[in-house]
C-alpha cells in the first residue's frame, strides 16, 4: 500500500486541480451571484421578515386582469403581452405610399420576398420572422419562397462603427443576390401565379447598442453597390425589381429605426405601397398583417424626417470619430466596460454639434420655410461635392425630403381644422388649449393623431443675440378614437407655452417669448403643418411652396406684451414649474465657452454662410484638458483634509428605532429622514452610495436588505419567468416551466410613430405590473435620447428625433409604470447622440440647443410627472446618465446639468444611476455634483478601490452630498413597490442554493481527497527513503 | 540524443507535452491581452506561473534520472500542477468581465476586439486545463526509466 508512489502522486494532482476548480467555481459563482440567481432561477440572498405586521404587499398591487383568483395567470399575462405588442404596431406602423394597394383582401396568398422577410432580425428586441406575424394574421405565405430563404445562411448585419479597433467598419445588408435565390431552386418564379395577389418586399436595416453606421461610401463593403450604409444595395434594388416585374401589386415593409434612403421607392410606380413597420418584435408582425389586409386602419405617423441623402442634415458633417490633436496630455481612464473600454475612449475624443437645434426635420422645414420667404442663403446649395444634398440647383426641399415627420396616411382621409384655442393658467404652466375639429372624410373608420404644430417669429432680436428658432415644431399631440366614416369629433390638444419659447443664453439668459404673429397648426406631419402655416400667411404655390397650404388649419396668435423691453418678454417662461429661476447652467457646453468664436453655430441668419463645416483637427485648451483629465469639482483628500471639526459635524451611527421600512410613502422633506440618515455608519453611507445598478449594499442598522432590484430594459421585459420574486407575495404563483416566456414589445419609434400617448401609458401599466411580479421595482427604461441623425446604432432604444414626442411618450411611460410602483429610469441624461466613442465623447452644443432639444425630451418627462398628475406629486423616481460628456464635462460630474437643472429646475428627487461602471474614478465629484451612484453588473472585485472609505472620509461637504444622495435614493424605494417585500423587521440573509451546496460539497470533498492522497504520498516518500536507506 | 529518449520515462513525455502546452497558452493568453482596453491586469501573474510550469516540467523531464521518484521529482509536479490550474483561475479571474459582456449579455457581442479576447481567453483557458490533466496523469507515472 505505502509502495504505490505513483498512484498517490498523481492522486494528489488529481484531486488538487479539482480542489482549485471547485474553489475558482465558488468564487466565480459569488463574484456574479445576482446573474447566476436570474440565470437558474436561484435566490442565493433571502429577504426574510420576522414578523407580518400586515402591512406586507399592500404598497402597491397588480392589476385584476393579471390575476385569476387572486393569483397570477400566466395565460393572461401572455395575451396582455401580446395584445398590446400587437395594438402598438398596429397603431405604429406608418403606411407611407398607397396606389390603391393595400389593403388586400383577407387570407390573401401573397409572396414575400427579402431575406429580412423570413430571417430573424437582430438586436435586443428577440428572434422575430416578419413572415411568421403575417401568417399568424392569416394571410397564406408562398411555401416555395419559404423553402427557397430557408437553407440561406443570414447575419443581420448590425452597425459597428464604434471606436479606434472599427474605424474601417463597411456595412453589408446581406440581402441575397437573385442567383442565389435560384440556387436554392431555379424555377422559384413559378410559384408566383399561385400566390401573386401581392408581393411583401421587406427591407431594412439593424440597431443596436455600442456603434454606429459609418457614414459615407467607406461604410459600405465592396460590392454591395450602394452609396451609404442606409441606401438600398443592389442586391435589395434587384429583389425590388423581381417583385415589379412579377406581380401587379407590390408592397415594400420598412423594418428598422435607422431612416433609410427610399426615394427611389417612393418614386417607382410600380411599388404599390409602402410601409413602415419599425422592429415589430416578438408580437408586432401580427399587428402589421392585420394593417395588410384591412383588419386595422393605419394611423401612425413617422418618428423621423426621411431624407433622400442620409448624409444631407447639417448633423452628419459633424458624426463620428474625432480626435483631439493634443489628446496625448489626456492621461484620465475609462472605467467602464463598454465597448470602447479602457484606452481608446472617448476620453480623447469629441464632436461638435455645429447644427444647433436645426436637428431633424427643424433643419429642412425651417429652410423650406425660409425658401419660400425669399432668403437667398437658404436657397444656396451648400454642398459642392454631391456628397450631401441631391437637390440639382440651389437647395429644394422636394429633392431634399422623402417624407416629413410626422407624416402617415390611412386607409381613409381625414380633414383636420383648428376650430378655437383658449387660454389657461394653471399653477405650473401657461396652456393653449387647442381645439381641433377631426372629419373622417373618407369610406371606412379610422383613427387619426392630432398633432399640434406651432411657430413662433424670427426677429431682428433673435439675429442680434444669435437665438435660433424652428420654423415649425411639434407642441404637443392626441390620438383620436376611431372615427366612424363621414363623423366629425373634436380634439382638443393642451400645449405647454414654455415649448414655444426659446431659449436665449447670449441675451436675457432664459426662455424668452417675444412680440409678434405666433403660429398654431395641424397637419399630416410637421411640412403639411408648415404648408398650412405658409397658407395663413397668404403663401401659395407661387411662392414656390412644394404644395398649397389649408389657412383653417392653421391659427395666427400675436403675442403682445406691452410691458416688456424691446418686445422681449424674458419673465413669463423664466422660472421652471416649481418656481425655481431658470438661468444659463451648462458651463462649458459649447466649445466656445473655452475657446471664443472657435465654432460657428447654423443659423437661419445666414444658412450657407454658417452651414457646419466638418470641425476636426481641434486643439483642447488647457482648462478643457483639465476637465477631460477629470478635473472639475474640487475633493478633499486623505493629504487635504477638511478640518477635525468640520468632519466631526458630519453625524454617523446615532442611535434611531426607526428602521427604513419606517418611511414606507414618506414625503420626500419628513421630518425623520434626518435621523434615519444619521444612524448610518460611515461605511454604510459609503457603500449604499457606491453600490447600485443591480446590486444594492445592505444598510443592517436600518434594516435596508441587500438584494437586486433593478433590470435592464430597452423596452422589452423577457424577466418574470426568470425573477427572483417573492414567493409569498398573495398573487405568487410556482415558477413557470421553462417552456413559459414572455417576448418584446415592438421598439420605441414604433410606440412614437403611433402619436398615441394612451398606448405608451399602457405600456408602462404592463411593465409596471411586471415590476410587481418580478419583484424588480426598478427599470432601466425607457430611453430618453434623440435621434441626432440617422447613423446612430442606438436609436432602436429611443424614440425619436423630436423632444416633445420623446418626452409625451417617456412621461406616459413612466406615469403607467409609476401607478404600479415602479421605479422609472429615463436613460440616458443626456447627450448619447452617437454611439462611436460613446464612453466619454465630448459633445459641444449651445445651452440653447441642449435645453431645446435633448433635455426637453426628459423635462417633460421629469417636470409633467411631477406637477401636471393627479398622482402623488413623486414624479419620476429613476434616472440614468450618459457615459458622454456634455462639452469637455462628464455628464456625471457635471453639477449644472445635474443638481442646478435636473433637481433643481425640474424638482427631481430621486434616484440618479450612472451607466455601467461609468466615471467609477470620479465618484466623489460626482456625489458632489448630484449623482446617486454607479451601476454595475456583476460583484467583480475592480470596483473594490473605488468604494475605499478614505476616498470621501475626508471632505465634509462630500458626506453631506452622499447623505443627500442615500436620502433620494431610500425615499426613491420607499415610494415604490419595493415597499410591497419590506417592513421594518425585514432583513437579508445568506441561503444555501443548490449550487452553493454543490460547491461546497465539491470543495470540501475534494480537499479530504487531496489531503488524504497527499498524506499517502508522504508516507510512500517516507517509507522509500528509509528502504532506500 | 537518442540516448536521452530511451531513458526517460513516459511520464516525461506527458510533462513534456504539459510543459509545452503551457507555453501555447501563455502564448494565447498573451494575444488575448493584446487589444487597447483588454489587458488584464492577472497576466504577469499568469505569465510567471507559466514559465514556473515549463521550468518544473523541464526540471523533471531532464532531472528524473537522478531523483528518480523521490521527493523533489514529486514536488516538482505537484507545482506543475498547481501553476498551470492557478494559471486557469487567473485568467478567468482576469477575463470575467469581457466574458460578461460578451457571453451573457448584449453589450460588446459583435465588437470584434472584445469578441477576440473572449474567444482567446476562453481558448487559453481550455488549453492550460489540459496541460493540468496532463501533468496530473504524468503524475500516476514512474517517473524515471532507471527506476525499473
Amino acid at each position: 500500500m505505502f509502495k504505490k508512489t505513483a498512484l498517490y502522486r498523481g492522486l494528489t494532482c488529481a484531486f488538487a486541480i479539482v480542489l482549485v476548480i471547485m474553489v475558482m467555481l465558488a468564487l466565480v459563482l459569488e463574484e456574479n451571484r445576482t446573474m447566476v440567481d436570474q440565470t437558474l432561477g436561484t435566490k442565493s440572498q433571502l429577504m426574510v421578515t420576522e414578523k407580518d405586521d400586515g402591512t406586507l404587499y399592500t404598497a402597491f398591487t397588480p392589476d385584476e386582469e393579471f390575476l385569476t383568483n387572486g393569483k397570477l395567470d400566466l395565460d393572461k399575462d401572455l395575451n396582455i403581452h401580446k395584445n398590446l405588442g400587437v395594438k402598438i404596431s398596429e397603431e405604429g406602423s406608418v403606411l407611407l405610399k398607397n396606389q390603391n394597394t393595400l389593403p388586400l383582401k383577407e387570407g390573401a396568398k401573397v409572396t414575400v420576398l427579402g431575406v429580412r422577410g423570413y430571417k430573424s432580425l437582430g438586436g435586443r428586441s428577440g428572434s422575430f420572422v416578419v413572415a411568421n406575424g403575417l401568417k399568424e394574421s392569416g394571410l397564406q405565405i408562398n411555401p416555395t419562397m419559404e423553402a427557397v430563404y430557408e437553407p440561406i445562411r443570414f447575419s443581420d448585419m448590425a452597425p459597428g462603427w464604434a471606436s479606434n479597433k472599427t474605424y474601417d467598419f463597411k456595412y453589408n445588408p446581406n440581402e441575397p443576390s437573385l442567383a442565389e435565390l435560384a440556387n436554392q431552386n431555379a424555377s422559384y418564379a413559378d410559384s408566383f401565379g399561385e400566390y401573386g395577389e401581392a408581393a411583401i418586399v421587406v427591407l431594412g436595416r439593424n440597431n443596436g447598442e455600442g456603434a454606429d453606421y459609418k457614414p459615407g461610401t467607406d461604410g459600405v463593403a465592396d460590392g454591395v453597390g450602394s452609396r451609404t450604409a442606409l441606401a438600398l444595395s443592389s442586391n435589395e434594388k434587384a429583389v425590388v425589381q423581381l417583385a415589379c416585374d412579377n406581380f401587379s401589386k407590390v408592397v415594400v415593409l420598412i423594418t428598422g429605426v435607422s431612416p433609410m434612403e427610399l426615394g427611389e421607392l417612393r418614386d417607382n410606380d410600380k411599388i404599390g405601397a409602402i410601409m413602415y413597420i419599425g422592429i415589430p418584435a416578438t408580437y408586432g408582425c401580427e399587428g402589421v398583417g392585420n394593417l395588410l389586409q384591412g383588419k386595422a386602419n393605419p394611423s401612425g405617423g413617422l418618428y423621423d424626417i426621411y431624407a433622400r441623402n442620409s448624409l444631407s442634415s447639417p448633423a452628419m458633417r459633424n458624426m463620428g470619430h474625432y480626435e483631439l490633436t493634443n489628446a496625448d496630455l489626456i492621461t484620465r481612464k475609462d472605467t467602464s466596460s463598454v465597448g470602447t473600454r479602457g484606452t481608446d475612449p472617448g476620453f480623447k475624443h469629441y464632436v461638435i454639434e455645429a447644427e444647433g437645434i436645426y436637428v431633424g426635420y427643424r433643419y429642412y422645414e425651417t429652410r423650406y420655410f425660409d425658401c419660400v420667404n425669399g432668403d437667398v442663403s437658404a436657397k444656396t446649395k451648400t454642398d459642392a461635392t454631391g456628397i450631401y444634398e441631391d437637390s440639382t440647383t440651389g437647395w429644394n426641399y422636394s429633392e431634399e425630403v422623402v417624407w416629413s415627420f410626422g407624416y402617415g396616411l390611412s386607409y381613409t382621409t381625414f380633414e383636420k381644422k383648428i376650430t378655437d384655442i383658449s387660454w389657461e393658467k394653471t399653477a405650473h404652466e401657461q396652456i393653449a388649449r387647442v381645439s381641433v375639429s377631426v372629419k373622417n372624410t373618407g369610406s371606412v373608420p379610422g383613427k387619426t393623431s392630432v398633432q399640434i404644430y406651432g411657430q413662433a417669429p424670427y426677429t431682428a432680436y433673435d439675429r442680434a443675440n444669435g437665438v435660433e428658432k424652428s420654423a415649425i415644431q411639434l407642441l404637443n399631440f392626441e390620438k383620436t378614437d376611431v372615427i366612424p366614416a363621414g363623423q366629425t369629433v373634436t380634439v382638443t390638444v393642451d400645449v405647454d407655452l414654455q415649448n414655444l419659447a426659446s431659449y436665449d443664453e447670449n441675451g436675457a439668459g432664459t426662455y424668452i417669448m417675444e412680440n409678434g404673429d405666433h403660429y398654431f397648426a395641424v397637419g399630416n406631419g410637421a411640412h403639411d403643418a408648415l404648408n398650412n402655416i405658409l397658407a395663413a400667411m397668404g403663401k401659395t404655390t407661387s411662392d414656390g411652396m412644394d404644395e398649397n397650404g389649408v389657412a383653417a388649419a392653421a391659427r395666427k396668435w400675436t403675442y403682445d406684451t406691452a410691458t416688456v423691453a424691446n418686445g422681449v418678454d424674458d419673465f413669463t417662461f423664466s422660472q421652471s414649474k416649481n418656481g425655481t429661476k431658470i438661468e444659463n447652467r451648462l458651463d462649458y457646453c459649447n466649445w466656445n465657452d473655452y475657446e471664443s468664436g472657435k465654432v460657428t453655430m447654423l443659423s437661419r441668419k445666414d444658412w450657407s454662410g454658417t452651414f457646419p463645416k466638418t470641425y476636426d483637427n481641434m486643439t483642447a485648451t488647457e482648462l478643457m484638458l483639465k476637465h477631460y483629465n477629470g478635473e472639475v469639482i474640487d475633493v478633499k483628500t486623505k493629504s487635504n483634509p477638511d478640518s477635525e471639526e468640520a468632519l466631526a459635524a458630519v453625524k454617523f451611527g446615532q442611535k434611531t428605532d426607526l428602521k427604513f421600512a419606517d418611511m414606507k410613502n414618506a414625503e420626500f422633506d419628513d421630518y425623520r429622514w434626518e435621523e434615519v440618515l444619521n444612524a448610518m455608519s460611515i461605511e454604510e453611507l459609503v457603500l449604499f452610495c457606491m453600490e447600485s445598478g443591480r446590486g444594492f449594499a445592505p444598510i443592517e442598522s436600518l434594516n435596508f436588505p441587500q438584494g437586486s432590484y433593478a433590470e435592464n430594459g430597452p423596452g422589452t421585459p423577457a424577466w418574470i419567468d426568470n425573477s427572483e420574486g417573492v414567493t409569498n407575495a398573495p398573487w405568487a404563483i410556482e415558477k413557470p416551466s421553462g417552456s413559459y416566456s414572455l417576448g418584446s414589445f415592438p421598439t420605441y419609434a414604433v410606440i412614437a410613430s403611433s402619436f398615441n400617448p394612451e398606448l405608451s401609458k399602457e405600456y408602462g401599466r404592463v411593465l409596471g405590473n411586471d415590476s410587481i411580479f418580478g419583484l424588480k421595482p426598478m427599470l432601466w427604461l425607457p430611453g430618453a435620447n434623440i435621434h441626432r441623425t440617422p447613423y446612430n446604432g442606438r436609436s432602436e432604444q429611443y424614440y425619436s428625433e423630436d423632444p416633445v414626442l420623446t418626452g409625451v411618450m417617456t412621461m406616459e411611460a413612466t406615469i403607467g409604470a409609476l401607478a404600479k410602483g415602479a421605479i422609472v429610469t429615463a436613460k440616458h441624461f443626456a447627450f448619447n447622440d452617437q454611439e462611436m466613442h460613446r464612453s466619454g465623447v465630448g459633445t459641444f452644443m449651445t445651452e440653447q440647443r441642449a435645453r431645446e432639444v435633448d433635455m426637453r425630451a426628459f423635462q417633460i418627462a421629469f417636470e409633467a410627472n411631477k406637477y401636471d398628475t393627479d398622482e402623488k406629486d413623486v414624479g419620476m423616481l429613476g434616472v440614468m446618465t450618459s457615459f458622454s460628456k456634455l462639452g469637455g464635462i462628464e455628464c456625471t460630474v457635471n453639477k449644472g446639468l445635474l443638481t442646478d437643472v435636473l433637481a433643481g429646475e425640474w424638482g427631481f428627487d430621486g434616484y440618479m444611476v450612472s451607466d455601467l461602471k461609468d466615471d467609477l474614478d470620479l465618484m466623489p465629484q460626482a456625489f458632489k455634483a448630484g449623482l446617486g451612484g454607479y451601476d454595475w453588473r456583476t460583484e467583480s472585485d475592480d470596483i473594490t478601490p473605488y468604494r475605499d472609505v478614505d476616498n470621501f472620509r475626508f471632505d465634509a461637504e462630500l458626506l453631506e452630498c452622499m447623505k443627500e444622495v442615500a436620502h433620494k435614493k431610500m425615499y426613491t424605494f420607499a415610494n415604490s413597490n419595493f415597499m410591497n417585500s419590506v417592513n421594518t423587521t425585514t432583513h437579508s440573509v445568506w441561503n444555501m442554493t443548490w449550487w452553493r451546496a454543490a460547491y461546497i460539497s465539491g470543495i470540501v470533498i475534494s480537499a479530504v481527497l487531496a489531503l488524504c492522497a497527499l498524506g499517502m504520498l508522504t508516507a510512500c516518500l517516507i517509507i522509500n527513503r528509509k528502504e532506500n536507506a | 540524443m537518442f540516448d536521452f529518449l530511451k531513458k526517460v520515462s513516459p511520464a516525461a513525455y506527458l510533462f513534456a507535452g504539459s510543459a509545452v502546452i503551457s507555453l501555447v497558452a501563455m502564448i494565447i493568453a498573451a494575444v488575448s491581452c493584446s487589444s487597447e482596453g483588454f489587458g488584464m491586469k492577472e497576466l504577469p501573474i499568469v505569465i510567471v506561473l507559466s514559465v514556473a510550469a515549463l521550468i518544473c516540467g523541464a526540471a523533471i523531464v531532464f532531472a528524473s534520472g537522478k531523483f528518480g521518484d523521490g521527493i523533489v521529482s514529486t514536488v516538482l509536479v505537484v507545482a506543475m500542477t498547481l501553476a498551470t490550474i492557478f494559471c486557469v483561475y487567473a485568467m478567468i479571474t482576469g477575463k470575467s468581465d469581457v466574458f460578461g459582456t460578451v457571453l451573457f449579455s448584449d453589450l460588446e457581442k459583435g465588437y470584434a476586439p472584445a469578441e477576440r479576447a473572449c474567444n482567446l481567453g476562453i481558448a487559453s483557458i481550455v488549453v492550460y486545463l489540459i496541460a493540468a490533466v496532463l501533468t496530473a496523469a504524468g503524475g500516476f507515472f514512474k517517473l524515471a526509466k532507471t527506476d525499473k
